[in-house]
């Protein structure tokens, strides 16, 4: 029988299958996202001891903010676990020499980082999908459709591709496993806290402007720099599932950016989000599938070939007259006399 | 089935390959032999396409690497000087990933791997986890995940490195069995009596430069065909002590050959001629009553042929 999907997400899921370390890690997980819940309804309970309203309407609403709180737990923890389990995924292959034999197959270097991204994702998204049960104790008290959960568990699909991808960049452009998870992080780092400077730029300049002429800046442009952001989309999400206003796109609608009072649909920034993280995934895969290629990462020596080419034949000149000339036989055996022991071909009388 | 054209590879500075132009003919079993550091690594790389050449070009089967890599890999079986496993992974899985690499599944894959496991004696360990294989089983192993797609042209890094002597004769037997089954191979190694033995031709390289290349005989008779050879050839004589006296004596009478070095048991004598000349004058000498034990040419083994090839560069990199 045919086996399809790509063998090297087929190859990594079964010997994670095998391995205590995935179920140690899928026990951790769950154990910090149960600690969390426990904490979140602790903490929840207190306020509602000493809180003026003691309705039970009330007590009830608040404990919907469990799942907020859960869910940010995890995708914390996802975001922190996925560079390290990318990390190694391609630099391992090269330190087993494995990743040479690959190269020397059939399969695509494209094929062989996408079939790496896949299974750190499908490991982390069943990490997430066990801790269902956990989450839904927040739907069980009401407030939050099951739609809003599936959305969820897209979106932190979208988180984990984004952070996948970068991870699995990082593993093919770095020798070290530790360079690989430092640079995955910055980068994250850049793509999570970055993508709000020119925000933090925009408002700089507003408040100076404000001062010195009067007039004030729109904050919608400098916003869409957050559209690769999965905390933002997050934030946009939650907002949504929870007080069913949009913060970002109500923003945007009302300083009149064209393209979004155009679509004016609420969850228009879910789906832009989407698309441009699912955009930057893939590019960082093409720059991956690009770094592990030996024959196009080359490129940049042709100017070299030509320098050495240049002296081609006087080289090879020389290499004929060593042959010929320096490594004669007469030499040769008076080398072998004097100093060396020597290989017998023995034909002995009968 | 291996051609290789003023291939050039540089690391920064440094001259990796200067130049190397190599023609391997389908049927052989190539040894690629030179110190460390020669360059040999760097060139099977280049020809697996696990490196970019800087110069030069590559072809096999008359594809060029560099025009059409898929077409040239499809050719190629590589096998690296280190085997690395997976943890948890089976024999047969370790088969049944690389077929899928190869794009090869389902009961082709089965029917390839049960006949290649067959072929490198490892059939019973087809269950067995990869990493509880020795390393002569793993070597073994590689080579028949190497054979998986049939290709023309098997390539070996250090085949034998770390391996214990039984595994070495076991992997020449296999490496043997497969060229007379019509692979060419090359093979680069630092065992050069091994080479010796089941290698077709040689290449010796040194400084990223090829020094020599051909058949054994040819270098080690310093480019000329064994049949070629006139000039002075060494025969040793081995002689029982009792005879040892009257052997010199008799041997002193002939004026067909002069007597180089006289041992406790043994008479150098100095020829010009090829083999058949040698066992002429053996019949001469045994007709004349001369009692001989043995006798054998002195020939130059690899060993100090290497050593005289790959010692200049070194020399001349001090006087510079």
């Amino acid at each position: 029988m045919k086996r399809k999907g790509n063998p090297i997400t087929r190859k990594e899921l079964t010997i994670t299958s095998r391995s205590m370390r995935f179920s140690w890690g899928l026990f951790g997980f769950e154990a910090c996202l149960t600690v969390i819940f426990l904490i979140a309804i602790a903490v929840l309970g207190v306020e509602n001891r000493y809180s003026y309203v003691r309705s039970n309407a009330s007590r009830f609403s608040s404990f919907i903010a469990i799942f907020p709180a859960v869910s940010i737990a995890e995708l914390c923890i996802v975001a922190l676990i996925i560079p390290v389990m990318t990390a190694t995924l391609i630099s391992g292959e090269k330190e087993r020499q494995t990743f040479d034999i690959m190269l020397t197959t059939q399969i695509k270097p494209m094929q062989i980082v996408v079939g790496k991204m896949m299974s750190s994702v499908i490991k982390v998204m069943t990490y997430v999908i066990m801790s269902i049960p956990i989450m839904a104790v927040g739907f069980t008290l009401g407030g939050i459709s099951w739609w809003a959960l599936l959305f969820f568990l897209v979106f932190t699909l979208l988180t984990a591709l984004l952070e996948a991808s970068v991870g699995i960049f990082c593993s093919a452009a770095c020798k070290r496993s530790i360079t690989s998870i430092l640079l995955t992080y910055f980068i994250m780092g850049l793509i999570y806290m970055g993508t709000f400077l020119p925000i933090f730029i925009t408002a700089l300049m507003d408040s100076f402007m404000t001062v010195f002429t009067g007039e004030s800046l729109a904050m919608s442009g400098s916003m869409l720099a957050l559209l690769p952001n999965p905390v933002v989309l997050f934030v946009e999400y939650f907002s949504l599932a929870l007080g069913g206003e949009s913060y970002f796109v109500k923003e945007m609608v009302d300083e009149g950016l064209p393209i979004l009072s155009f679509m004016g649909e609420k969850c228009v920034w879910l789906i832009i989000s989407s698309i441009v993280i699912l955009l930057l995934s893939y590019l960082f895969l093409r720059l991956a599938a690009r770094a592990v290629d030996p024959l196009r990462g080359g490129r940049g020596q042709a100017s070299k070939a030509k320098t050495a080419v240049n002296y081609t034949p006087v080289r090879q000149e020389e290499s004929r007259q060593n042959i010929a000339g320096g490594y004669g036989q007469e030499e040769s055996r008076q080398n072998i006399a004097g100093t060396y022991g020597q290989e017998e071909n023995r034909q002995y009388t009968e | 089935m291996l051609t290789i054209e003023g291939l050039y590879k540089t690391y920064g500075k440094q001259m990796a390959v200067d130049g190397l132009s190599l023609h391997i003919p389908k049927g052989e079993l190539f040894g690629f032999v030179g110190p460390n550091g020669a360059g040999k690594t760097t060139t099977i790389r280049i020809v697996c396409g696990l490196l970019k050449e800087t110069g030069g070009r590559v072809l096999i089967d008359g594809k060029e690497l560099a025009k059409e890599p898929d077409a040239v890999k499809r050719c190629i079986g590589y096998v690296p000087d280190f085997f690395g496993v997976y943890d948890n992974f089976k024999v047969s899985e370790y088969m049944e990933f690389y077929g899928s690499l190869y794009g090869i599944s389902g009961e082709e894959c089965e029917r390839l791997t049960t006949d290649l496991l067959a072929l490198v004696n490892l059939s019973e360990k087809r269950e067995e986890y990869v990493d509880s294989l020795s390393r002569g089983m793993k070597q073994r192993l590689c080579v028949a995940r190497a054979l998986l797609h049939d290709p023309a042209l098997l390539i070996l890094d250090e085949p034998s490195s770390g391996l214990d002597p039984r595994a070495r004769v076991e992997m020449k037997e296999l490496l043997m069995n497969l060229n007379s089954m019509g692979k060419t191979i090359v093979i680069s190694s630092h065992i050069l009596s091994e080479l010796s033995e089941m290698c077709t031709s040689i290449g010796i390289m040194d400084h990223g430069r090829l020094v020599a290349v051909g058949k054994i005989d040819d270098i080690l008779n310093g480019g000329q065909s064994s049949e070629q050879t006139r000039e002075k050839q060494i025969a040793v004589l081995e002689v029982s002590r009792e005879h040892h006296e009257d052997a010199v004596t008799r041997l002193r009478q002939f004026t067909d050959f002069s007597i180089e070095s006289v041992m406790e048991n043994k008479i150098e004598i100095g020829y010009e001629g090829d083999e058949v000349r040698l066992n002429e004058l053996m019949m001469e000498i045994m007709k004349q009553g001369v009692i001989l034990s043995g006798f054998y040419q002195k020939r130059e083994n690899l060993e100090v042929k290497f050593m005289q090839l790959t010692g200049s560069g070194e020399d001349t990199e001090h006087e510079a």
